[in-house]
């Protein structure tokens, strides 16, 4: 692709150990499923890092012209180089980071994407998460969730046709459990200018526990506290996580232990200050019937926040205030 | 507040750049309320932007209760004043008028004058505009006092109950406020997600503005009939275009005897908006039916304005036979 072919978005997907999840969020990610786009708009870089499991990269020629897939030997066990190796392959004047390439997407994440960033090149748009089944899946492997039973229950929906329709076999994920109005912990399916990128370093390469412990995070909120960011939530797209074996999202012995060990390393490079974003969103985008009751139940934790917060006479959104204060000094 | 926006009014002699947004303001036999719109329409209420953003023409037909002449010669830079000789019952000419004077690329129409607005509502019709450059935004519109205005004048409802209204949000200080005291007026009533019947406070790009002719002068009844329900109708319908709605702003009718917000006896009403339907059939060969699109909704959400998405998405629960979450409280 020549220079004056530079797509206006890239869009990282991150791979390992996943290949049939990993093929279904690509065709997710595609113009045959996509709506409103071009192939030219944006380009998918997929990185996979190899394990007994690759994914079979015969079948992207099939998904377009706009895919380009780079397969890695790491020796570590995180995503993270396999995340910066990938950024150094974006084209675009905005990325977009999956880090979890098991998340397939709803139809109008690439569209709203390229119109947020139009509203502004700070936009930081966020499309919220949810995971496939009636619970979250970690919880699930004892009830007997597995790869085939989310297989059937994906076979009895028209996802293919209308993604939408993964809204009616999922459930809200474990990182923003009380909906998008509120401050959200992280989003595996977030944009932002690749400059924006650039300025909070890219992946942060102390993250170097299993599955990147809690880099997702640390990158989510380093966006998010950037002071020209632009908070854009996207109501009526999703990102849908599929059952994988997961560092965090399957049920194991030490599941307990390894959360909190990331947990502690975030506290000690946020200095015990990390917490979920909170600053006001913007909502942008169309919101379909099935993504309806999502926004029911977002509006009704919303209004219980509301007026707990009022009745103690705090802010909402202080991450906008205290980035408002360090301005005016 | 209310000192900084009347120094900003007696700022005049400075360069005029051509806006973006042209926002066409009618007004008749209402000068206290005018004043109170043409408050909310400048840059110390309304938030992050300029007078080189956007342009107010206040398109005048002659009264005997006219705005204050003093008033008018305090206006900032960006708003234009044009008083007219009107021989015919009917706002038409003169928003017609109004657009024919604007210079922007963006013609936002407000056929009432007495409806104020909140403090986001320019910022989001010019973010509407850049993400969908071919779309038509749309305010939602409320009525101040806890019943449509046209019900609670029977009850005693008038301008000094409103004035009391207005004074005990502290209006102009915290504009949202005015969600505190309003309810949703007729053409909203069905809340976000179901179709609108009219929008007062309606932005178009110029061609499009061009396409449709501006609004159609065989609405020559009183008060224009269905004038702006036509205009909503066929603005929205035009093919091409995308419907935004910002759901977290408003436009509120201030009380000031209109001919059907409860300035007539209810007999005389009900004539009226018989006759005017009859006429929009007469034009139109069918029943004024609200629109139906396919919304993109865009903004931040203030914590008054979340009442009335609860409710919002109540109605649409309800309307696919669903239970809606708890009421808001």
């Amino acid at each position: 692709m020549a220079d004056s072919a530079r797509p206006l978005l890239s869009v990282i997907v991150i791979g390992y150990k996943m290949p049939k999840q990993l093929a279904q969020t690509l065709y997710t990610l595609s113009t045959a499923y996509q709506q409103g786009v071009t192939e030219q708009e944006y380009e998918v870089v997929v990185v996979e890092n190899t394990s007994s499991e690759d994914f079979d990269e015969s079948i992207l020629p099939g998904l377009g012209g706009n895919f380009r897939f780079f397969r890695r030997d790491e020796r570590s066990h995180t995503p993270v180089p396999a995340i910066n190796f990938a950024f150094e392959q974006c084209r675009g004047q905005a990325i977009g980071l999956m880090i979890d390439g098991a998340r397939m997407v709803t139809p109008r994440v690439i569209q709203y994407v390229l119109m947020s960033q139009r509203i502004s090149p700070d936009s930081f748009t966020v499309v919220p998460g949810y995971h496939l089944g009636e619970q979250g899946q970690h919880f699930n492997v004892s009830n007997g969730y597995d790869e085939e039973v989310e297989q059937q229950l994906l076979d009895s929906t028209n996802w293919k046709d209308n993604g939408y329709e993964l809204f009616s076999i999922a459930d809200i994920s474990g990182a923003n459990p009380n909906g998008y109005l509120q401050p959200i912990m992280e989003c595996n399916c977030m944009f932002a200018s690749a400059s924006s990128f650039e300025r909070i370093g890219f992946a942060d390469e102390r993250f170097t526990f299993r599955g990147g412990g809690a880099i997702n995070l640390h990158m989510f909120r380093s966006l998010g506290m950037l002071p020209a960011s632009k908070l854009i939530v996207l109501p009526g797209e999703g990102s849908f996580h599929q059952f994988h074996g997961g560092v965090t999202t399957s049920e194991y012995d030490g599941l307990e232990r390894e959360r909190a060990s990331h947990r502690a390393q975030l506290q000690e490079l946020w200095g015990g200050e990390f917490h979920s974003l909170r600053r006001e969103p913007v909502l942008f985008g169309a919101i379909t019937p099935l993504a309806q009751d999502y926004l029911a139940f977002s509006v009704d934790r919303s209004k219980k926040r509301y007026k707990r917060f009022k009745a103690r006479g705090d802010r909402l959104w202080e991450d906008d205030n205290q980035l408002a204060m360090e301005f005016r000094k | 507040m209310l000192e900084r926006i009347k120094r900003l009014f007696s700022r005049t002699g400075e360069p005029e750049v051509r806006p973006i947004l042209s926002i066409v303001m009618v007004v008749y036999d209402m000068p206290a309320q005018a004043q109170n719109t043409l408050i909310s329409l400048s840059t110390e209420y309304q938030q992050d932007v300029s007078m080189d953003d956007f342009e107010v023409i206040v398109v005048e037909n002659e009264s005997s209760n006219l705005i204050n002449s003093q008033f008018i010669e305090s206006l900032p830079r960006n708003v234009h004043y044009y008083k007219r000789k009107e021989t015919q019952p009917t706002p038409v000419h003169a928003i017609n008028f109004g657009a024919l004077m604007a210079k922007g690329d963006y013609i936002c129409l407000m056929i009432d004058g007495a409806r104020m607005l909140t403090p986001g509502v320019v910022k989001n019709i010019l973010l509407g505009h850049r993400a969908v450059e071919q779309s038509v935004v749309s305010v939602p519109g409320y009525h101040l006092g806890d019943k449509l205005q046209q019900e609670s004048v029977s009850s005693g409802y008038g301008l000094e109950t409103e004035r009391e209204l207005m004074r005990s949000i502290g209006w102009p200080e915290e504009g949202y406020r005015l969600f505190d005291i309003a309810c949703f007026s007729g053409s909203s009533a069905s809340g976000f997600f179901l179709p609108n019947s009219e929008s007062n406070c309606i932005s178009v790009p110029r061609q499009l503005w061009h396409d449709l002719e501006g609004y159609d002068v065989q609405f020559d009844l009183r008060g224009g009939g269905l004038i702006n329900l036509d205009f909503y109708r066929r603005a929205c319908e035009y093919p091409g275009l995308q419907h935004v709605i910002i759901p977290g702003e408003g436009t509120f009718h201030q009380f000031h005897g209109g001919v059907t917000t409860g300035g007539e006896e209810r007999e005389v009403r009900a004539a009226y908006i018989e006759a005017s339907k009859q006429q929009y059939r007469e034009l139109r060969g069918k029943d004024y039916s609200s629109p139906v699109t396919h919304p993109i909704y865009l903004g931040q959400l203030s914590e008054q304005s979340q009442k009335f998405l609860h409710f919002s998405s109540g109605k649409w629960l309800r309307s696919r036979g669903k239970k809606p979450l708890e009421e808001f409280n």
